[in-house]
């Protein structure tokens, strides 16, 4: 009964955080619900029994990430928008929440429709398949290959953000 | 009714997932300013991974878990690039707004 | 040796071509004439080699690379070096570097003498795959490179809008003749399934065809109409005489003694084929023998030293159609040769004349430069003797020889005789008037040109072409004057080709009746010269007399029996008005329009899907979405 009640109250968490980060005018506030979120998915994972995948998520997004986006915003100090936080163009925006609404319809109805086409699943909540040393197991012999290029990535990612935010001028100069 | 409320399963953590994702789209889809286009990314992203671990779960595979590492890492390196961008573009324009930068020209 | 002999003038051309913007007229003289030097003694070389090889096969294949291979058909850049191609070469190459000679006196004082000797190699490195060539395509090659050259020459002087024209004009008239050629290359193709010149010859049926309208007829007028274009014969011979707009050495190594004769080099390489088709023969003679009696009519009364012998050149070339139209192949050959060392000495002679007034060409501003320029007129002399038939000169030869076969052959008729003649008679008589108002009589020159002898470089090609104008007859001696020469062969030059030709008995006829007409020729041609002579030496006022008198016909010749006008009014100006209706209706208000139209429903479409294109970063995220929802739509229905 308590994963029940986990569940629902970080699964609530994680929605409001959301709609807030959707709807609040202030990048600043924006910012702090999506940590909401990511603390609130951290939750949903602990509740799925991947204790270490919260804790990752806690780590990363929590805290690495948001700190950033935090630090841009201080920076360069972006406060309230004017005018709308939303893009103008009645129609486009027409189009987009239709297409937004036709998406959830269809995303909806595969949740409550063909999902239940697999019966009730049970999951066995003692299998450890999410321990560190299974995840380890596989991932440094299944996935060895995008490991390595994972790593490949991070190194390049650095050297292009430190390249990209040393550029002086350029074409854009004002 | 009662009990389909009460015995949390697969379609519980889907619909976390996929309201996520839809907030996320929405976000990208509809706000003005860049950063927090960014930041609805990052939620879409979280709205798939919280899939992946839903499916793991429910199906004993660990792959699941292992590709949401994968995401998270990756979703890492995106932001920070991004932010860099942001960054120089708001160093040049000092604006945020994403229709500011619709046309292609120097 | 063989490379040497084409490749020089390539090289060259190459030479000089890249160093085009030199003013230096002896280093470009130098290297043309050096190429020119290094090609002729390589066809020395050759021809004693040819020489010494057994008479029936006196040939020397070259294959360069296959060149064209389709299907059935294939051509190669090959070439083939037989008696026949090995006359035409030493008198391209000979007489060429007696030009090019020449040229550097002549082009002194030019502002691109690079320019023009790198042309002129040019234009040598074409004539020789003309003849060289093994197959009609290589032939082709050539003839159109040699029409290339032969334009960019005469209108060298481009800056003058008159000369650019005359050498368009004798481009386009070429471009009417090349069409025919090909078509008659087609038909070959299609009669005999090769192109190569020794297989058309081994394939031609041995009975004569005397259809109008069969194949090989056709091919003969056809491949004709291309030798008129590129030898001047009515009616595609207007080119020429404006040609003369091109330098006098052009004029006499293109437009007298090599180019313009590659029609008759054509016809007497294909003589199997011709000797298959009568009529076409009938036509090409009648064509020759009219050309040459019109042109040499319209000689009579020119007053442009170059003029006078343009005229000549298309009446004498005349003869040579004459000659290989009733089947004397050996004679046209013959004329070819003696009638391009003469005639290029003439026009040599005739360019020392006009260098020496500074560019002057009317004759009526001429005359008594025999004191002036004793070399010049002695050369000329020679060359006047030989053209007019003068006995034991190199014309009296070959000229003698042509009428006699118009007579005699089996294809000739008297008529063809007649007119043969009667053009020789002409021939004396402008010739003759042109010794007379350039050298001798009484000087008209204006006060303020001193005429003066031209320098060695000038006057040694013209001493050696003398020569051989005077001297080159011994070699075509014909069959009834050898008689009367003990101990000399008749018609080497013929014997020399005969493995090439077709078996077509002539024979020798009465030796009576050849003497009679020769006499005949002969005692006219005195007189008529004697006339000319007497009308502008001895009472030069008779002249104009005369032109008072018979006013319609002088003005008819004069004006060149207004064929250029007939053209203009007949045949250019329609053509000209056509196109222009054909461009203010079809072109603008009909193709335009449709083009227009369907462009600017492309541009509204694009207009519409730029749209599109926005730039707008949300939107695009947008059509993503749509796609994905179609895709998901897909997946669930399915």
């Amino acid at each position: 009964m308590t994963e029940v009640f986990i569940f629902y109250i970080f699964a609530a968490l994680t929605v409001f955080a959301g709609l807030g980060v959707l709807l609040h005018p202030n990048p600043i506030m924006c910012a702090l619900h999506l940590v909401a979120a990511m603390i609130g998915i951290a939750g949903l994972f602990f509740n799925l029994n991947a204790p270490f995948i919260a804790a990752v998520q806690i780590m990363v997004y929590a805290g690495a990430v948001m700190v950033l986006f935090l630090f841009v915003i201080m920076i360069f100090d972006l406060k309230e928008e004017g005018r709308g936080i939303f893009s103008y163009g009645a129609l486009s925006n027409f189009l987009k929440i239709l297409f937004a609404g036709l998406f959830s319809g269809l995303l909806l109805s595969s949740i409550l429709f063909k999902i239940s086409r697999f019966g009730y699943l049970i999951p066995d909540k003692t299998a450890p398949q999410f321990e560190v040393r299974n995840l380890a197991k596989v991932m440094f012999t299944d996935y060895v290959f995008a490991f390595e290029v994972l790593g490949l990535l991070l190194l390049v990612i650095p050297i292009g953000t430190v390249a990209l935010s040393r550029i002086r001028g350029g074409t854009h100069a004002q | 009714m009662l009990s389909s409320l009460l015995t949390i399963g697969l379609g519980h953590y889907l619909f976390v997932s996929g309201a996520l994702f839809v907030m996320g789209l929405l976000g990208v889809l509809l706000r003005k300013n860049i950063l927090v286009i960014l930041m609805s990314i990052e939620l879409m992203l979280n709205g798939v991974n919280l899939a992946f671990v839903t499916f793991g779960y429910f199906l004993n595979d660990v792959n699941g878990a292992v590709i949401v590492l994968f995401v998270i890492a990756i979703a890492a390196a995106e932001a920070a690039v991004g932010l860099a961008l942001i960054v120089t573009l708001f160093k040049n324009f000092k604006e945020a707004n994403i229709r500011f930068f619709e046309h292609l020209k120097g | 040796m063989f490379f040497t002999l084409l490749f020089a003038p390539l090289i060259g051309f190459l030479i000089n071509g890249f160093r085009f913007r030199s003013k230096d007229y002896k280093v470009a003289g130098l290297i043309a004439s050096g190429a020119m030097l290094v090609s002729f003694l390589s066809a020395l070389v050759l021809f004693v080699q040819l020489a010494g090889m057994p008479e029936d096969s006196r040939v020397i294949n070259v294959h360069l690379f296959n060149w064209i291979n389709v299907a059935d058909f294939s051509a190669n850049m090959a070439f083939t070096l037989d008696p026949l191609s090995m006359t035409m070469t030493l008198i391209i190459t000979g007489v060429g570097f007696l030009i090019h000679l020449f040229s550097m006196g002549y082009m002194s004082h030019d502002e691109r003498p690079a320019k023009y000797f790198s042309y002129l190699n040019f234009f040598v490195f074409n004539m020789l795959l003309l003849v060289l060539g093994s197959n009609l395509l290589v032939m082709f090659v050539g003839w159109e490179g040699v029409g290339l050259s032969s334009y960019l020459l005469i209108g060298f002087w481009f800056s003058d809008p008159a000369k650019a024209a005359a050498g368009m004009k004798a481009f386009i008239t070429n471009r009417i003749g090349d069409a025919g050629f090909l078509i008659g290359i087609f038909i070959l193709f299609g009669l005999f399934g090769t192109v190569n010149f020794s297989e058309i010859a081994s394939r031609v049926p041995a009975e004569p065809s005397l259809l109008w309208s069969s194949p090989i007829t056709l091919a003969c007028l056809f491949l004709f109409i291309g030798a008129m274009g590129k030898s001047a014969q009515i009616p595609l011979y207007v080119w020429l005489p404006d040609a003369m707009a091109g330098p006098t050495p052009v004029s006499a190594l293109i437009h007298a003694a090599t180019m313009v004769t590659a029609g008759v080099y054509m016809i007497i390489r294909l003589n199997p084929v011709f000797l298959a088709a009568p009529n076409a023969m009938m036509v090409v003679a009648i064509v020759g023998a009219l050309t040459a009696l019109m042109a040499a009519s319209i000689g009579l009364v020119q007053n442009d030293i170059k003029k006078v012998l343009a005229y000549s050149t298309v009446s004498q070339l005349g003869y040579m159609f004459l000659a290989v139209g009733v089947g004397a192949f050996g004679a046209g050959l013959a004329h070819l040769m003696t009638h391009a060392f003469f005639k290029a000495l003439m026009f040599l002679g005739s360019g020392s004349v006009i260098h020496a007034m500074h560019e002057e060409q009317d004759m009526r501003k001429m005359g008594g430069l025999k004191k002036h320029m004793p070399i010049t007129h002695l050369t000329f002399v020679c060359g006047w003797l030989a053209i007019i038939g003068a006995p034991l000169f190199s014309g009296f030869f070959s000229k003698d020889e042509i009428l006699w076969m118009a007579y005699h052959s089996p294809r000739g008729h008297v008529f063809l005789w007649v007119i043969g003649a009667v053009a020789a008679v002409f021939t004396a008589f402008y010739m003759t008037r042109l010794m007379a108002m350039t050298f001798w009589g009484k000087s008209r020159v204006p006060t303020d040109v001193h005429p003066h002898e031209s320098p060695t470089i000038m006057t040694v090609p013209l001493m050696v072409l003398a020569f051989l104008s005077v001297f080159a007859g011994w070699l075509v001696v014909p069959h009834g004057v050898s008689t009367i020469l003990p101990g000399h062969p008749s018609n080497i030059l013929e014997h020399w080709i005969a493995p090439l030709m077709a078996p077509f008995e002539v024979g020798h006829g009465s030796l009576a009746t050849e003497f009679t007409l020769m006499g005949l020729t002969l005692l006219l041609v005195i007189l008529s010269a004697g006339l000319a002579y007497y009308m502008y030496v001895i009472k030069p006022e008779l002249p104009e007399a005369n032109a008072q008198k018979f006013q319609s016909t002088y003005q008819l010749l004069l004006n060149k029996y207004w064929v250029d006008e007939a053209y203009f009014k007949g045949l250019i100006n329609p053509l000209i008005k056509l196109s222009r209706n054909l461009w203010s209706f079809w072109d603008v208000k009909v193709i335009d329009r449709a083009t227009y139209f369907l462009s600017d429903r492309v541009k509204d479409a694009g207009g519409g899907l730029k749209m599109v294109q926005s730039g707008n970063l949300q939107i695009y995220a947008l059509y993503i979405l749509i796609g994905l929802v179609a895709g998901l739509f897909y997946i669930m229905k399915g």
